[in-house]
């Protein structure tokens, strides 16, 4: 796979001394036989308690310190969100630290005669220059003209240092490429979106239906614990996914539903609970308005109708639905996350959000509870400028944060408009295997006056930036508190558990530096990382002893079910019927649109997660990679009959505009519909310097060159790529 | 004359580099037979030193893994001290139960079984990771319900008894000859059917699970110690005269023909049964015994097994009283050779099937993370490693010096002694 | 006189491996051997299917053949009946990996046999083992299988189990949920 590129062409990073890398990498080799002659495990000279950072649900962990080196993680039994548990990638997070591939200086890019390449650089010279740069465009182009790219924890810093200068362009992939249509969804239904950790009591529902939704692979620990703890209650659950899913093998239901049709199936459930009023009457009555426009929008969407769109029989659509009915209020659809499928996706939520209004679950045991978090003081700083912000090309009536894929489009000139960004800021964001559409974000990239990565790993974004800002990992650094919302409130600590191993600075350091420079330092008042933190904590009323001794204060638990629920929405009540969609010109009741099929010969790509990684940002972690090395490709057994392919065969793939990919293993199997095929996102990196990572199974993005924009709030439906799969042979590059 | 005298020709062996020099006026067939004791004495050589980094790397450089834990050094130990087995069972019916024909072969016979077990140690001792720490716990830290402990004790103590049966019988101390030579016998089979039930006993590898493995090793050991014997006698006679056999070994060549014709019988009933017992199991026995008649182990067992150790031999061993004395010792070689093949398949054969299957026993997909070797096919890989092959070519290479050296410097006849 | 035994729920395990790599850290298993693994076994055909999720390590055997097979005790009984091997007395012959019909056991890197130990470093000290700890669904139990107030206990009178290879009358104590 080559990379055609212009001005800034495809940088590999050389990470480091090689010596460095070999010594750590030592790290992780096992202690030599002059040991016990009976395996006694390792007693930890310290253990520290932080909250991981291997996904951005945050758990707190406790770390083992033997020797200076990290020897093992465990989840922390005092923090709400691990239970003393972890998941695979947060007990795996010592490979982030010890990978011996690691950023490991900055990096300048550099010309000699007429080559492009990296040149290590004193922090002093790196962030001199990147201030200049920055300074430059912003002189240029005014405040507006910088992006910010921001996911993680120690994104907070940069979003001072970006709303310090002016800025007010802060992106993540988080919304457009993940939950944003689900948050539009429930805000324009119940006021309020599910947030991140979602606001759901699936321990104590009796019924969950999960849509996608594949918790098992899907691994943030407190949901799966949730899940875990529903079904060790009996509690019934109801799959809908093209594909049998772990989750699925669980469930007393699996709907096998042709994909992009999952609209159809839920306005026929919502068609079931009031033909048959089994939906929550006294509930609705009180607490919602637009019934009597939805009873009638669904009238005609019965379970036959339903069942030529989705290929769900029409009796397992109506006792579905009843099973929800029969257990409600402690009944739930779950919500999702990741819902940026087929661009219809925040009609698809709202669809979604009604059934679970129907179910009458808002504020109750086993539905939607209400959370509560820790109120922590901030650092006393003058206020922040808010220049108006950027005027994307695409306009979004309701979007309520602006789009990573409009940023990446308003980098880019085209002819009688200019480029309205000008300089990125990329604080862990893997953008260009991250964004959809991948030859723009490399336009984009090429385009772009200025680009700074922060980052831990030699991944591709670094590659296309000037220059290359390593930070500690975090089990190597202070960090901005945590404290979201919750069952019960709670703040937490990410505190360092080693020094760093290299030239890396953590986030907090590197952003104050760069506001120093760029004259904005009066927004970075605090000494240093730990006084940003213990300064809130103790102006909060809280003991830092306790908080660094147990790595999280948990508050007193507030009620977080009600009978008396309110809502932050226009009318002040659950919107079935959206006045609000209306006013914008947009369906105010949720409308189904069949999706497009595959041409012939063509399959539809899907894609997830695997247990074990967190996108690319594990793919290369020696921890992970030795438990699954590389993504596979599931397709059904009679497809590959025809195909003339067999399990564990190489095959390349090839959407719809001849973009090519692979090889990538075969996953022959009976768990997915003859449709489809599916892959786990992450793989396929494409910086060589990713000894483990690189070539590894195949990359979907390259694959997602089409998305549907969602109307409401501008989401990239990525679901709707067709591929033909053929078998690879080795003369392929 | 002092104690040692009575064992060594000190002067034979101060000529023993002679055996290397070429004389141009020698026949050609000891020119040949110098050539080839050169090529010995270098594999040989190789082979030490392959053992010294198997002794230094362990596992680091054998073809062998968790999942095929044993390879080419376990067969090339079996087949060694089956041999050992073979040449002191045989031969004993002349010491022993004092058949005269047997009595000429004995003492090279139990010098040979010496030096088979010797070279056996050597490679089983390669073989393991610490040896010596063996050596050390099988006595401080035993355990009686381990045939490998018991493999270790008792060709230990085998050894000893050989080289004194050795000894007595070279200073032709018949009496205690004749003790010794009991004991021996009973070591002999004790030992060698002990190392069947290393196998016999392995329950989680049903092709290895029978009880007939004991019994069959013995047959086998017999087979190779009657081949050997054979071979000796024609060698020894063929170099001294030039390529004939001596009028006086005709009744012992003849009897070891006969003797090999009734082992191999032996041999070939038991295969038949043990094949056949197998096929009527389930499971793990009838799929690898599947692979040794259609198979991976097709060729090896039909063609070396099969024809070149069974059926030809016996052929031209029948058909002797017209096929010349060569004939028949290059016939009786055949086994020796298959003997190899035979013991190589069926270390490898018994392990080839992965405990982690990719079908399950209900016929379920099984996927197993993080991914095992042995999940991808049916049937497990083994090839051996280059010191591994060292290892065993250098065995072979100074078994036959051993044996060339022992018998030009070791008092075996009177002659040498007066 | 504790008998140490362990549950796997197959109904919570999602094979998500976090035993593993937790068991990996805790007990510094080289790269490339494992001490626990995960299966998933799938049956069925489109869309009536059936996967069983399940996590796998040493059975801890009542009647173990890797014990017997141990030619200097290397690999013995440890209190609690854990099977375990003493590194000094290993002598790397494998004679137990060639016993073990559960295939549990690896050749460590510096030239002994290692495998699960129930983490008997860490039950000593009255913790789980390391996998049972970490474990996010909650679907490993460790107990002493004797005790009527442990969870495993009652796990084994209440539920449908099974164990591994019951035909090698190995009488194992690593016990399936159904
Ligand atoms: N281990 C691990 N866990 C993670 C992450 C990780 O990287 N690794 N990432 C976290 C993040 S940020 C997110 S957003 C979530 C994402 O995790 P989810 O929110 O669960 O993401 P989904 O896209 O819903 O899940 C993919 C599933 O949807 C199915 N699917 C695909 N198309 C359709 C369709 O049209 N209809 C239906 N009904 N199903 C369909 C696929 O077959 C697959 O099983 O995971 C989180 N958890
Ligand atoms: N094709 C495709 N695209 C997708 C998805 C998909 O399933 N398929 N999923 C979407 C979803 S749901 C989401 S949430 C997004 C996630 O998108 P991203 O947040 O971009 O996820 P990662 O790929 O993990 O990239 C994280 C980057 O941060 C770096 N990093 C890791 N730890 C640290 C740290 O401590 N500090 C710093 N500075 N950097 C760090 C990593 O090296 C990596 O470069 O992706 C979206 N994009
Ligand atoms: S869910 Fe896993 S990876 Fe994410 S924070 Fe928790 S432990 Fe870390
Ligand atoms: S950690 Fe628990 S759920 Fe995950 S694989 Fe292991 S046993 Fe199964
Ligand atoms: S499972 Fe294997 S290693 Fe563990 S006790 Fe049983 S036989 Fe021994
Ligand atoms: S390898 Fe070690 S533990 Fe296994 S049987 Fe041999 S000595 Fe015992
Ligand atoms: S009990 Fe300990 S050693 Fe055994 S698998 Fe679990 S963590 Fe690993
Ligand atoms: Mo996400």
């Amino acid at each position: 796979m080559t990379t055609q590129l212009g001005r800034r062409t495809f940088l590999r990073i050389g990470g480091g001394t090689v010596l460095g890398g070999l010594a750590i990498s030592a790290g992780l080799l096992p202690a030599t036989r002059a040991g016990a002659t009976q395996d006694s495990g390792v007693i930890p000279d310290r253990v520290v308690p932080t909250f991981c950072e291997l996904c951005f649900w945050k758990c707190g962990v406790l770390a083992s310190v033997k020797d200076e080196k990290v020897v093992k993680l465990e989840g922390n039994p005092k923090h709400p969100l691990s239970n003393g548990k972890l998941c695979p990638r947060g007990a795996g997070g010592v490979g982030a630290l010890y990978d011996p591939d690691r950023l490991k200086t900055p990096l300048i890019r550099t010309k000699v005669d007429g080559k492009e390449m990296w040149r290590a650089a004193s922090w002093d010279e790196a962030l001199a220059l990147t201030a200049k740069r920055l300074a430059e465009v912003k002189q240029k182009y005014g405040a507006q003209s910088l992006a910010l790219f921001s996911h993680g924890q120690g994104g907070a810093f940069f979003k001072t240092l970006l709303k310090g200068l002016g800025g007010t362009t802060i992106v993540a992939p988080s919304n457009d490429q993940c939950r944003g249509p689900r948050e539009s969804g429930y805000e324009l239904t119940f006021g309020t979106g599910v947030g991140s950790v979602e606001t759901i009591d699936v321990a104590h529902s009796k019924c969950i239906a999960f849509f996608g939704s594949h918790l098992g692979e899907n691994m943030h620990n407190t949901a799966v614990q949730d899940v875990s703890a529903a079904a060790a209650n009996g509690a019934t659950f109801i799959t809908v996914d093209p594909r049998f899913s772990i989750i699925a093998s669980k469930s007393k239901y699996w709907l096998p539903i042709k994909p992009g049709t999952d609209t159809a199936l839920l306005l026929a459930w919502a068609h079931v609970l009031i033909e048959e009023g089994r939906y929550q009457k006294a509930f609705i009555e009180k607490f919602a308005t637009g019934f009597d426009e939805l009873a009638k929008h669904v009238k005609d969407k019965t379970p036959e109708w339903a069942y030529v769109e989705t290929g769900i029989a029409p009796e397992l659509i109506r006792e579905t639905a009843r099973e929800l009915a029969k257990n409600a209020p402690a009944a739930l659809v779950h919500p999702g996350r990741h819902v940026v499928w087929y661009g219809n996706d925040t009609q698809r939520t709202r669809a979604n959000a009604i059934v679970n209004a129907l179910l009458g679950n808002w504020g109750k045991e086993g539905g939607f509870y209400l959370p509560s978090s820790m109120s922590v003081a901030g650092y006393p700083t003058p206020p922040l400028p808010h220049g108006e912000s950027y005027v994307p090309r695409v306009k979004f009536p309701l979007a309520s944060a602006p789009c990573a894929y409009d940023v990446c489009d308003a980098s880019i000139s085209e002819k009688d408009s200019p480029a309205t960004i000008r300089a990125w800021l990329v604080y862990g964001c893997n953008v260009p295997l991250t964004l959809p559409n991948m030859a723009r974000t490399l336009e984009a990239l090429k385009q772009l006056e200025f680009v700074v990565a922060v980052d831990t790993m030699p991944a591709e974004i670094t590659g296309y930036a000037d220059v290359v800002l390593p930070e500690n990992t975090y089990l190597e650094r202070y960090d901005d508190l945590e404290a979201s919302p919750f069952k019960v409130p709670y703040v937490a600590l990410r505190q360092p558990v080693v020094a760093s191993l290299y030239d890396t600075k953590p986030g907090w350091w590197i952003a104050k530096e760069l506001a120093n420079r760029l004259g904005v330092g009066e927004f970075f008042p605090w000494k240093d990382g730990k006084d940003f933190v213990q300064t809130r904590i103790e102006k909060s009323k809280l003991s830092w002893a306790a908080l660094e001794k147990d790595g999280v204060i948990v508050g007193a638990a507030r009620p977080i079910t009600t009978d008396e629920p309110t809502f932050k929405t226009k009318s002040g009540k659950i919107e079935l019927f959206s006045q609000t969609l209306a006013d914008a010109g947009l369906p105010p009741l949720p409308e189904y649109e069949p999706p497009e099929d595959p041409p012939a010969g063509y399959f539809r790509l899907l894609f997830g997660r695997s247990p074990v990684h967190t996108f690319t940002r594990t793919t290369n972690n020696p921890r992970l990679t030795e438990v699954v090395p590389e993504n596979e490709l599931w397709m059904h057994v009679e497809m590959a009959r025809e195909l003339g392919l067999s399990h564990g065969t190489k095959v390349m793939l090839e959407n719809q505009d001849s973009v090519k990919t692979g090889p990538i293993r075969l996953k022959v199997t009976e768990r997915i519909r003859q449709d489809c095929v599916y892959m786990v996102h992450g793989f396929g990196r494409e910086d060589r310097r990713l000894s483990r990572g690189y070539g590894r199974g195949a990359s979907d993005t390259r694959l997602v060159t089409r998305v549907v924009r969602d109307p409401v709030m501008g989401g990239t439906g990525m679901n709707v790529n067709f591929v033909t799969i053929t078998r690879w042979s080795p003369r392929e590059a | 004359m002092n104690f040692l005298d009575t064992l060594i020709d000190r002067a034979a062996l101060s000529r023993a580099r002679d055996l290397f020099r070429l004389r141009k006026e020698a026949p050609p067939l000891e020119r040949a037979g110098t050539h080839a004791l050169r090529a010995l004495l270098v594999l040989a050589l190789v082979g030490g030193v392959a053992v010294l980094v198997a002794l230094a790397r362990g596992h680091h450089v054998m073809g062998t893994n968790s999942e095929m834990p044993w390879g080419v050094l376990i067969a090339t130990y079996v087949f060694f001290v089956a041999m050992t087995s073979g040449l002191c069972l045989v031969s004993s019916l002349g010491h022993v139960f004092g058949l005269k024909v047997f009595e000429p072969i004995g003492k090279k016979a139990i010098f040979m079984a010496m030096v088979t077990l010797v070279v056996g140690f050597s490679i089983i001792g390669s073989e393991l990771e610490r040896p010596l720490a063996l050596l050390k716990w099988a006595v401080l830290s035993p355990n009686p319900r381990s045939p490998i402990w018991w493999m270790g004790t008792l060709y230990g103590l085998y050894l000893v008894v050989l080289v004194a049966e050795l000894v007595f019988l070279l200073r032709d101390d018949h009496r205690r000859a004749k003790v010794a030579g009991i004991v021996g016998v009973v070591m002999a089979v004790a030992a060698h059917t002990n190392l069947g039930a290393v196998f016999a006993l392995s329950h989680a590898r049903p092709f290895w699970a029978d009880a007939l493995i004991p019994i069959y090793f013995l047959a086998w050991s017999l087979v190779m110690g009657a081949s050997l014997l054979l071979m000796l006698v024609y060698l020894s006679d063929a170099f001294a005269t030039g390529g004939s056999l001596k009028p006086e070994s005709e009744r012992l060549f003849d009897a070891l023909r006969k003797l090999l014709v009734l082992f191999l019988s032996i041999v070939g009933v038991l295969t038949v049964w043990r094949f056949i017992t197998n096929l009527g199991h389930h499971g793990q026995a009838f799929e690898v015994t599947m692979a040794y008649l259609t198979g991976p182990f097709m060729v090896s067992f039909w063609l070396f097994e099969v024809f070149l150790g069974f059926v030809l031999p016996l052929v031209v061993l029948l058909g002797s009283k017209r096929s010349s004395a060569r004939a028949v010792t290059l016939a009786a070689g055949l086994p020796v050779l298959s003997a190899f093949v035979m013991r190589m398949n069926f270390v490898v054969a018994g392990q080839m099937l992965s405990l982690k299957p990719v079908v399950g026993p209900m016929g379920e997909t099984m996927t197993y993370q993080p991914p095992f070797k042995g999940n991808t096919s049916g049937f497990l890989p083994y090839t051996p490693s280059i010191v591994e092959a060292l290892i065993v070519l250098g065995a072979v290479a100074a078994v036959v010096l051993l044996v060339v050296g022992g018998l030009k410097t070791l008092r075996f006849t009177k002659e040498v002694q007066s | 006189m504790a008998r140490y035994g362990m549950t796997v729920d197959e109904k919570l395990c999602v094979t998500c491996n976090a035993c593993v790599i937790a068991c990996k850290s805790e007990n510094n298993v080289p790269e490339g051997a494992a001490r626990c693994w995960t299966v998933q076994a799938e049956k069925g055909t489109f869309p009536f299917l059936s996967v069983e999720t399940r996590s796998e390590r040493c059975n801890h055997c009542e009647n173990a053949p890797c014990v017997s097979a141990c030619p200097t005790q290397a690999t013995h009984v440890e209190e609690g009946g854990v099977v375990v091997v003493d590194q000094d007395k290993c002598v790397g012959c494998k004679a137990c990996i060639v016993a073990c019909p559960y295939e549990v056991r690896y050749l460590h890197p510096d030239g002994y046999v290692d495998k699960c130990t129930f983490c008997l470093h860490r039950v000593r000290q009255g913790k789980d083992p390391a996998c049972v700890s970490v474990c996010p669904t909650s679907a490993l139990t460790f107990g002493d299988l004797d005790d009527p107030r442990a969870k495993i206990f009652q796990q084994l009178q209440q539920r449908q189990h099974r164990v591994a290879k019951p035909e090698e009358g190995t009488r194992p104590k690593l016990f399936f949920l159904k």
